[in-house]
């Protein structure tokens, strides 16, 4: 049997489950605008920086499930990737509030 | 008794990695752009940290919506190239090319409003040398123009030499330059 035929990267999203995922993606997109005042210059403030990196989550692990297609992968790797990308956001959020707190003496 | 041939499977010797999607290599590799870029927006967020002024003051020259923009370009490239894989999962090389080729020229796109971005930045005195912000910015953001550039490439030769294990790895370097960006333009462009 050939090693690749029962591999996971057989298992290809359907085209409507790719369409989905892409317009969800731009959906987001237009909230990561929204959520990012692309047309105002003044501060985000720590709310909205934390929604806008909740959207970035969710157009990222959209990217990892449907069209790097993890889902396809056991749970564990799934999990994994999942945990690495908040853990990341939750760390450039955590710095971010530092500021925004104003924690640091100026 | 089973015969040696002598030839190897990519899925030999990965471990864990081999019950990932495509070439395990692939995931190696996102995993490490995944730490390489992310040190760097955790670099680039403790630096704001240290000027804030500077830094959203710097921020506010950039064309936000042109990042905006990109961001919706890129991610319909990513659908075209995961049509792509699709095509040639069904044999269907013909349609399989068409995709490749709308994925390359929208990443072709991309780089444009790139181009204009930094050409406006630069007409306006702000060069990598400026300050902080800007170094980090055009390091940020010229890797990754880099690695859009390499996946235009890396898409055109799985469109050549195709098989479906090409298609998978060629598109999930490209799904992960996705990824990356969108990651980094809320980061680099919104946070402020």
């Amino acid at each position: 049997m050939n090693a690749k035929s029962s591999h996971p990267s057989h298992n290809l999203p359907s085209r409507r489950t790719l369409f989905t995922a892409w317009l969800v993606l731009m959906a987001l997109t237009v909230g990561t605008m929204l959520a990012g005042h692309v047309t105002s210059t003044r501060s985000l403030g720590l709310l909205w920086t934390g929604g806008l990196l909740l959207i970035s989550w969710a157009k990222a692990r959209t990217i990892l499930q449907v069209y790097l297609n993890l889902r396809a992968a056991p749970r564990g790797w799934q999990t994994g990737f999942n945990i690495t990308l908040i853990m990341l956001l939750l760390l450039l959020l955590g710095l971010y509030a530092i500021n925004a707190l104003g924690l640091i003496p100026r | 008794m089973k015969e040696d041939t002598g030839a190897t499977s990519l899925d030999e010797g990965w471990g864990p990695l081999s019950q990932l999607p495509g070439n395990p290599m692939i995931w190696l590799l996102i995993i490490s752009e995944i730490a390489v870029f992310g040190a760097g927006f955790a670099g680039f967020v403790i630096s704001f940290l240290i000027d804030p002024q500077t830094f959203s003051h710097s921020q506010d020259t950039l064309n936000r919506l042109a990042g905006a923009i990109n961001t919706q370009v890129l991610i319909t490239s990513g659908f075209f190239a995961a049509l792509a894989v699709k095509a040639e999962s069904e044999n269907r090389t013909a349609r399989m090319r068409l995709w490749i080729a709308a994925a390359i020229a929208l990443g072709l796109v991309f780089l444009g409003v790139k181009y204009v971005e930094y050409s406006a930045e630069i007409a306006h005195g702000h060069t990598i040398g400026t300050n902080n912000f800007y170094t980090l910015y055009y390091l940020l953001t010229g890797f990754h123009a880099l690695h859009v550039v390499l996946g235009m490439v890396i898409l055109a030769i799985v469109g050549w030499k195709h098989s479906l294990d090409n298609l998978e790895t060629g598109a999930a370097f490209w799904h992960m330059v996705d990824l990356i960006w969108v990651i980094l333009f809320p980061v680099v462009y919104l946070m402020r």
